[in-house]
């Protein structure tokens, strides 16, 4: 105990000695939280951009086959490209493969109502019956006289029937009203609307809605059309489609849906009405105007070979190393080679790559620092241990053993370890921030100047989400949100890091401490104090 | 401890030789003694006759090329010699040797530190024993480098004696003294041996010490002969 306590009374003694080999220390240690820092948080921020980006799974048409196929085909030199399609029931059957770890699977489909009025209803709104390839509800605008804008909804409505897309719940974004009835849909044919749509109709939970769908059907290649015109009957899956033309003169079949829907509770919206100020302020692009039930009752409505419905299939895998196993999969389930199984690495890079760079920048300068540190430290250490050397004479003359002189200098510098390890993170935690901006920014900014100059070929042009429809539809699988350079990183410390920083700290002060120890060892005492008499 | 007679022999050199590493000649010839408690040996000789080391040897600071020296019953070579210097043995250094940016009883706490002393209260023994050798407690507070060299070799002395050592060796420890400052040391040493039962053994020049001796030693040319017993 008398060691700690000589060792802290030797620490106020030669002040000018310690403060220098506390600066050194400090700067050491500051130098390395704030690298410490930084690295562990871009290590995070990869590791989580790597396991969202890199786990989920796109199936994107494979342009280049589709370009072939469509080029083999070309009659009377046309050439028509079909994107292809996969079937809702396939997409949902790869959900059961081992290498998944979740899917994520939500539905839409653009509905109509004769008995409810949608929130920003216009009757310049038509939406009429129709069709075609991959026919998402779409929209066309033509400019009146007067300046007013027209669209006409291809085959969709005034609402959006979304099946499965609890999200925003899980967000906080939406939330069920408060208001002692309200429950989520825990059955099919069961519905949540908003408030706004709520007040607007008079509707109450335990009310039913009906709803009106234009189900549009993929007529089969090769199906027999000679004298089918348009507003003719079709009958396809035991139903009756009306024939309507296409701006080519081809016929599309479709039929209206009724789906009737049991309100089982009310929704709070919080997010913004319209998902940006450019869209048009109509109905069909109002949140508020979303009707939410289960994904099973949206794709029961649709019957084989009905394209209206946009399914978006997420799939998420257990670890990015998986994916061929999971292309093994969808392959042996029926996917076609013309679509494309792969992870996102080209977004992945884009988003990670200045964080990357930040986190070898830190690392190469924690590094140097270490190393340079730990040499000036040694060194001072050396010089400290020699101007010491008739005390250290003295306490081996007085009897105290080697280990215990080289104890007790220990002592000393963990002391001087400790103060500056509170200091150094104190300092290095204030400064982390503000140092991760400015490098980040820069990484962020050579990032995008290598992308611009690379064009959209290079890494900079990042992924294209492509839709494969499904009988027509759109589906979204594996779509990401962004694919910017992540410009800002906000760090923290963590436990792991703390450890880590007074590891090194501890590994400092020991290298310094054994440095001095084998310079004691080579002390005889009676060599010291002759030599100081 | 062997046993002469009455007396008890606490320290034996036996045909002790010594040369410095790369030296071709012997400092210390095969020196032959004995040291008894109760008793003050001086050790008298000129300069570079070889006093200093014989009493390095002693102190167990160095260790003898040839010959044996024995306390008690064993060997120095077999004992753990940070352990006899720091409990079986004081040193009263000719230059001090205190930790000099630490007050005078800091020295010698430290010192019973080193030890392993048991006293409850250290700090209080070590008062005791400044006091004892004159050192008052104002002055046992100050730093030593602002003592004077009579105090100094004081504090030097009380430390020496702080772990309550068989062997007492002082160095020339009245050298930079004034004759009345010589005659208090002396007083404490003669003090040591005759009423406290010390071994105390003094390597000296001065002749006023050889009057208090018990045994002289003379030292010339490294070897050792015994000049006079009272």
């Amino acid at each position: 105990m008398y060691i700690i306590a000589n060792a802290l009374e030797n620490l106020l003694r030669n002040k000018g000695r310690n403060i220098l080999i506390m600066v050194i220390i400090f700067a050491i240690i500051a130098t390395t939280v704030v690298s410490l820092i930084i690295n562990n948080t871009a290590s995070a921020v990869i590791e989580d951009y790597r396991t969202r980006f890199s786990s989920q799974v796109s199936i994107t048409p494979d342009i280049e086959k589709v370009r072939e196929e469509a080029m083999a085909n070309a009659s009377e030199g046309r050439v028509m490209m079909k994107v292809p399609t996969i079937a809702p029931e396939l997409l949902l059957s790869f959900a059961q493969s081992d290498a998944l770890q979740r899917t994520e699977a939500s539905a839409s489909l653009s509905v109509g109502s004769e008995s409810l009025v949608a929130i920003d209803h216009s009757d310049d709104v038509d939406y009429s019956p129709g069709g075609g390839p991959g026919g998402m509800v779409g929209m066309s605008g033509s400019s009146r006289s007067g300046g007013n804008t027209s669209f006409s909804i291809v085959g969709g409505g005034d609402f959006n029937l979304i099946g499965g897309a609890w999200a925003d719940f899980d967000a906080g974004t939406r939330a069920l009203a408060d208001d002692g009835a309200s429950t989520m849909p825990a059955n099919d044919k069961e519905c949540l609307v908003s408030q706004d749509l709520a007040d607007l109709n008079n509707i109450s939970v335990g009310d039913t809605i009906t709803v009106q769908a234009q189900m549009n059907l993929d007529i089969l290649e090769g199906t027999d059309m000679t004298g089918y015109a348009a507003g003719d009957t079709f009958h396809a899956n035991g139903l009756e489609y009306t024939l309507s033309a296409g701006m080519g003169g081809e016929l599309f079949a479709s039929r209206t849906a009724d789906i009737a829907l049991k309100v089982v509770g009310i929704y709070d919206d919080l997010k913004e009405a319209y998902d940006n100020e450019n869209l048009p302020q109509m109905a069909a692009f109002n949140h508020r105007n979303e009707i939410l039930t289960t994904l099973d009752t949206l794709l029961a409505a649709r019957e084989s070979n009905e394209n209206n419905i946009a399914l978006d299939v997420a799939y998420f895998l257990k670890s990015p190393e998986l994916l061929e196993d999971f292309e093994s999969y969808v392959r042996d389930a029926g996917l076609s080679d013309q679509f494309l199984v792969s992870t996102d690495a080209a977004s992945y890079d884009m988003v990670v790559k200045p964080v990357l760079g930040l986190k070898n920048i830190t690392l190469t300068f924690m590094v140097v620092v270490l190393v340079l540190g730990a040499i000036i430290l040694i060194l001072l250490t050396s010089i400290a241990i020699r101007e010491r050397k008739y005390e250290i004479g003295v306490l081996r003359a007085m009897g105290m053993k080697k280990g215990t002189v080289s104890l007790g200098l220990w002592a000393e510098l963990l002391v001087m370890t400790a103060v500056c390890l509170v200091l150094g993170i104190g300092i290095g935690v204030l400064a982390a921030q503000p140092i991760t901006d400015v490098l980040l920014a820069q990484q962020a900014e050579a990032v995008t100047t290598s992308a611009a100059t690379m064009g959209p070929g290079g890494p900079g042009g990042g992924p294209v989400m492509i839709g494969a429809p499904i009988g027509g539809s759109s589906i979204m699988t594996g779509g990401l949100a962004s694919t910017q350079p992540l410009s800002e990183m906000s760090v923290t410390i963590g436990l792991g890091t703390i450890a880590e920083i007074i590891a090194i700290a501890l590994l400092l002060a020991t290298l310094a401490g054994l440095v001095a120890t084998s310079r004691i060892t080579k002390y005889e005492p009676i060599k010291i104090l002759m030599e100081r008499n | 401890m062997n046993t002469m007679g009455h007396a008890t022999t606490v320290l034996a050199l036996d045909k002790v030789s010594y040369k410095y590493d790369g030296a071709k000649s012997y400092v210390l010839k095969q020196v032959d003694a004995s040291f008894e408690a109760g008793k003050i040996y001086t050790i008298i000789g000129k300069s570079g006759s070889g006093k200093s080391t014989l009493l390095s040897l002693i102190a167990g600071l160095d260790t003898c090329k040839d010959g044996d020296i024995r306390y008690g019953e064993k060997s120095l070579n077999d004992i753990d010699r940070d352990d006899y210097r720091a409990k079986s043995i004081g040193v009263v250094f000719q230059s001090y040797n205190l930790l000099t940016n630490t007050t005078a009883v800091k020295n010698i706490v430290l010192s019973m530190n080193i030890s392993k002393s048991t006293l409850a209260d250290k700090k209080e023994h070590a008062s005791a024993l400044l006091e004892k050798v004159g050192i008052d407690q104002e002055t046992a507070e100050r730093q030593v480098l602002k003592l004077s060299g009579g105090e100094q070799q004081r504090v030097a002395i009380a430390r020496a004696l702080s772990h309550d050592p068989n062997i007492v060796i002082a160095d020339e420890p009245t050298g930079n003294l004034d004759s009345e400052t010589e005659e208090e040391i002396l007083g404490i040493l003669a003090s040591l041996a005759h009423k406290e039962g010390k071994c105390v053994i003094i390597v000296t020049h001065s002749k006023r010490i050889a009057t208090i001796a018990d045994v002289i030693y003379g030292m010339n040319s490294g070897r050792l002969s015994q000049m006079r017993i009272k």
